[in-house]
């Protein structure tokens, strides 16, 4: 869809047409979706954070400010809602441990399992395996940046990080996962 | 710069994290320090790592049911700012000037009815209770002193508040005695008006009980007597 069919749809939007946004949804609902996803590692918890994301877009987008690119502001929502339910599910896992259900990086058996993803359930478990440590800055910027693969300045506006904030946190969230994954596989140089 | 920093630059990899002029330091330092170059390489495996999980897009299982279940919510969010909307536009509305003033009038129009027809009941009713004659003990205290005897009734009254119990026209006043019309007398003692002269008494005289005074009714409906007196 072009930038001026999407403005189009958008500007129909804003006049509630609700058709129009029914469009605007199957547009990017994929987009929105895949990463909520990637943030919260669990497909219905990533379902219920689109839903009320595009919710939100309906009823806040008097307040979406034409020169910025929807998709960076529909990220920005989408990252906001999964933020509070990552925080939520953070919680209710400390209140009710269950550790050991929880994927970590001992989960992956060997190198194979680092080579094919077939699903989202896979891709879940690799994400939470490489991630989950990380503090919840560090684990947002490196999904934004290195999973949905946001150019840094979309990552800041998303997270509403300074550049320079974005840029530690990356470093930070790398060398962690680099030192796990060497520790765990004395990863040097996989074969592909 | 030392491997440090040189180190953490290593992190930062993909386009746009180095600027163009970090990029070139780090390439010279590469050049020339192994540590830092091996340093590359594992951090290059995990990249390839995180490549292949990035190359693999979350895929949404039943993209109309999503379609679905955020439209439905949409629909519930928008009939809900309706309703909301509709509150709204009153109270826009009720912001203009013009609108405050004509519900300011109205209020007052209804309120100065409501009170116009209370105080017109009001009236209505005192009237009615004057002319039955159910006015307070209190409003006939005067030094007046009533009397009463069993075939007729007497009093000494002041002229005027018998006028105010028995309507004008219906009686006069000769000699300190009240005539009464023979034509009125069926009306006047069948209606309010001897009940309203004897209840007066009784209020008055308060003394006089109700046993008497009916008797006294009955008596005068009896025999039709059209006199009374009335003393000084």
């Amino acid at each position: 869809m072009t930038d001026d069919k999407i403005q189009e749809l958008i500007g129909r939007c804003a006049e509630r047409d609700v058709l129009a946004f029914e469009q605007l949804v199957r547009q990017f609902q994929s987009y929105a979706f895949a990463l909520a996803m990637r943030l919260l590692c669990n497909e219905e918890e990533a379902s219920d954070a689109v839903q009320e994301s595009f919710v939100r877009v309906w009823k806040h987008l008097d307040r979406y400010d034409r020169g910025r690119k929807f998709t960076t502001w529909l990220y920005t929502i989408v990252t906001n809602i999964s933020l509070d339910r990552l925080r939520a599910i953070k919680r209710n896992r400390r209140l009710f441990s269950s550790r050991d259900e929880d994927p970590s990086i001992d989960d992956i058996q060997d190198e194979r399992d680092l080579h094919e993803i077939h699903s989202n359930e896979e891709l879940a478990g690799m994400i939470r395996a490489l991630t989950d440590e990380l503090p919840l800055k560090q684990r947002l910027v490196f999904t934004l940046r290195d999973l949905q693969d946001l150019s840094v300045e979309e990552v800041s506006e998303a997270s509403g990080m300074s550049i320079g904030s974005v840029k530690t946190n990356l470093h930070y969230a790398r060398r962690r996962i680099r030192q796990r994954m060497a520790e765990k596989y004395n990863v040097e140089r996989l074969e592909s | 710069m030392n491997c440090d920093g040189y180190r953490r630059m290593l992190y930062l990899y993909r386009q746009g994290e180095l600027s163009n002029r970090e990029a070139e330091e780090l390439v010279q330092h590469l050049h020339s320090c192994e540590s830092c170059r091996l340093e590359q390489e594992r951090i290059g495996a995990v990249d390839e790592i995180v490549q292949r999980i990035r190359s693999y897009t979350p895929v949404v299982e039943d993209p109309r049911l999503l379609t679905s279940a955020i439209m439905s919510k949409v629909r519930s969010a928008q009939a809900n700012d309706e309703s909301q909307g509709i509150l709204d536009k009153l109270l826009d509305l009720f912001a203009l000037p013009q609108v405050r003033i004509a519900a300011s009038a109205f209020v007052v129009l209804v309120t100065g009815t409501f009170l116009f027809q209370y105080l017109t009941l009001f009236t209505d009713i005192h009237s009615l209770e004057l002319s039955a004659g159910l006015q307070s003990a209190a409003s006939h205290k005067s030094e007046t002193l009533y009397s009463v005897e069993s075939s007729e009734i007497t009093k000494l009254a002041q002229t005027k508040d018998l006028q105010d119990l028995i309507p004008a026209g219906q009686y006069k006043i000769v000699d300190r005695k009240i005539l009464v019309n023979q034509n009125d007398v069926s009306s006047l003692l069948s209606s309010s008006g001897l009940r309203s002269l004897t209840s007066a008494i009784a209020s008055s005289v308060l003394h006089v009980d109700k046993k008497k005074l009916d008797a006294i009714i009955e008596d005068v409906t009896k025999n039709y007597t059209t006199v009374t007196t009335f003393g000084q």
